[in-house]
């Protein structure tokens, strides 16, 4: 049998992940959450209908931050693969005086 | 001469206007931070972006590569597809097809060379006209995408010089890169290239803009194809360079490891591993973010069937 403690940590979490604004604390608070995710699914949570509906609710929508972030990640590696091809293709023939930004 | 503090400065500028510009049509977006397109659609550029696709393709319908892209020896259309070269090695061999025991078969291959060779003749001064055409239809919208680029600068330098906190130094420094581009369209990498850029009908118009004259093009084409596609190629080639500049932050970084001492002392092999070496990590990077988002995600399924399956279960107890 799971103890109450697990479930209330696992819900607490899903909470601040679903609160937390910044995409890194976002996967780390998930990655945590994660052990007690196993936890619950081994166990015998004991919820009523209406906590389990809100679960669920939560879940779904960690699942769509979750995907977007997927999205973005896609987007970020386009975005890397792009500049490899374009940086190859460079010939330095003209090259424009150094950016500061670089120093 | 751009100022080096504010050239980035001044493309963040240009990715800004592009965002302006780029709305009224679609969905894009670009980092002004970074100097990086990051377009919500890929296919959607910034002005400077799809110059550089155009030239990209001219150079290709040249029969050329991108600068820095290597080139197989003696692989250019020219000499492949439209010189009488490639003529000559497209025919039967005539005396392997020709029996000499066989006269009629000799009469009847000469019959063949002779209507190969008609074919290929005709087929050959068709390709050049087509190439001709081919070439001037891309000269002529890459010109259009220029002055689409350099009216998109005008505009920006009118807008900047309406708000109070842009100096008129930066102005003046945004003129700066029309300047550059137009410079490069009409003299290319030398003064040779740029007399004969000027007899194939590109101008500067008074406007600030560039003119072309597809007659005259078509003309210096037929005359002399591969003098005009070299000259052609010579200015793609350098505008790609400096355009590529402007986009490509890595690019940059590349051109500064070659400009100091410490990329002089170092070589461009190793500022080229360094850069390598910097891709590769953030490569991994992400691709260590994206599988942990995946087993998150997978997580996060399984446990939603596991909550509906408990649900079902209660209902059933319930005699639902």
């Amino acid at each position: 049998m799971m103890s109450r403690e697990h479930m209330q940590n696992f819900i607490d979490l899903t909470l601040n992940a679903l609160d937390e604004a910044d995409a890194d604390s976002f996967i780390e608070i998930l990655m945590t959450r994660e052990k007690e995710r196993i936890q619950v699914m081994q166990g015998d949570i004991h919820l009523d209908e209406g906590a389990i509906k809100s679960c669920i609710e939560k879940e779904t929508l960690l699942m769509e931050r979750l995907e977007k972030e997927r999205g973005r990640l896609f987007k970020e590696m386009d975005n890397l693969s792009q500049s490899k091809r374009a940086a190859r293709r460079y010939s330095p023939k003209y090259p424009f005086p150094p950016m500061p930004v670089f120093f | 001469m751009l100022d080096p503090v504010s050239l980035k400065m001044l493309f963040q500028c240009m990715c800004q206007k592009s965002v302006r510009i780029t709305t009224n049509i679609g969905q894009v977006t670009v980092s002004a931070q970074s100097g990086q397109r990051s377009a919500d659609d890929m296919s959607q550029l910034s002005p400077l972006s799809r110059l550089l696709d155009k030239i990209t393709s001219l150079l290709n319908s040249l029969g050329g590569n991108a600068p820095g892209e290597q080139t197989a020896p003696g692989d250019t259309r020219m000499e492949s597809g439209v010189s009488p070269k490639g003529m000559t090695s497209d025919l039967p061999n005539v005396q392997s097809g020709a029996s000499a025991n066989d006269k009629q078969a000799a009469v009847l291959n000469g019959k063949m060379v002779a209507e190969v060779v008609a074919l290929n003749g005709k087929m050959v001064a068709e390709g050049a006209v087509l190439n001709g055409k081919m070439v001037a239809d891309g000269v002529i919208s890459l010109v259009d995408s220029i002055n689409q680029v350099l009216s998109d600068i005008d505009k920006e330098v009118a807008g900047m010089r309406e708000q109070p906190d842009v100096s008129h130094r930066q102005t003046i420094e945004l003129s700066g890169i029309k300047k550059d581009i137009i410079n490069v369209v009409l003299h290319g990498s030398d003064d040779s290239v740029g007399e004969a850029v000027a007899k194939m009908g590109i101008f500067l118009e008074k406007n600030g803009l560039l003119s072309v004259s597809k007659q005259s093009l078509e003309y210096r084409m037929n005359a002399n194809v591969n003098d005009t596609v070299n000259v052609l190629k010579n200015v793609c080639d350098t505008l790609y360079e400096r355009i590529h500049l402007l986009i490509n932050a890595g690019a940059q970084m590349y051109a500064v490891s070659e400009k100091t001492q410490w990329g002089r002392g170092n070589g461009t092999g190793k500022a080229q591993a360094l850069l390598d070496k910097s891709f590769k990590e953030q490569q991994e990077a992400l691709e260590s973010k994206l599988n942990t988002v995946k087993v998150l995600i997978e997580g996060s399924y399984s446990l939603q069937g596991f909550l509906l399956q408990e649900a079902l279960a209660i209902k059933i107890s319930k005699g639902v």
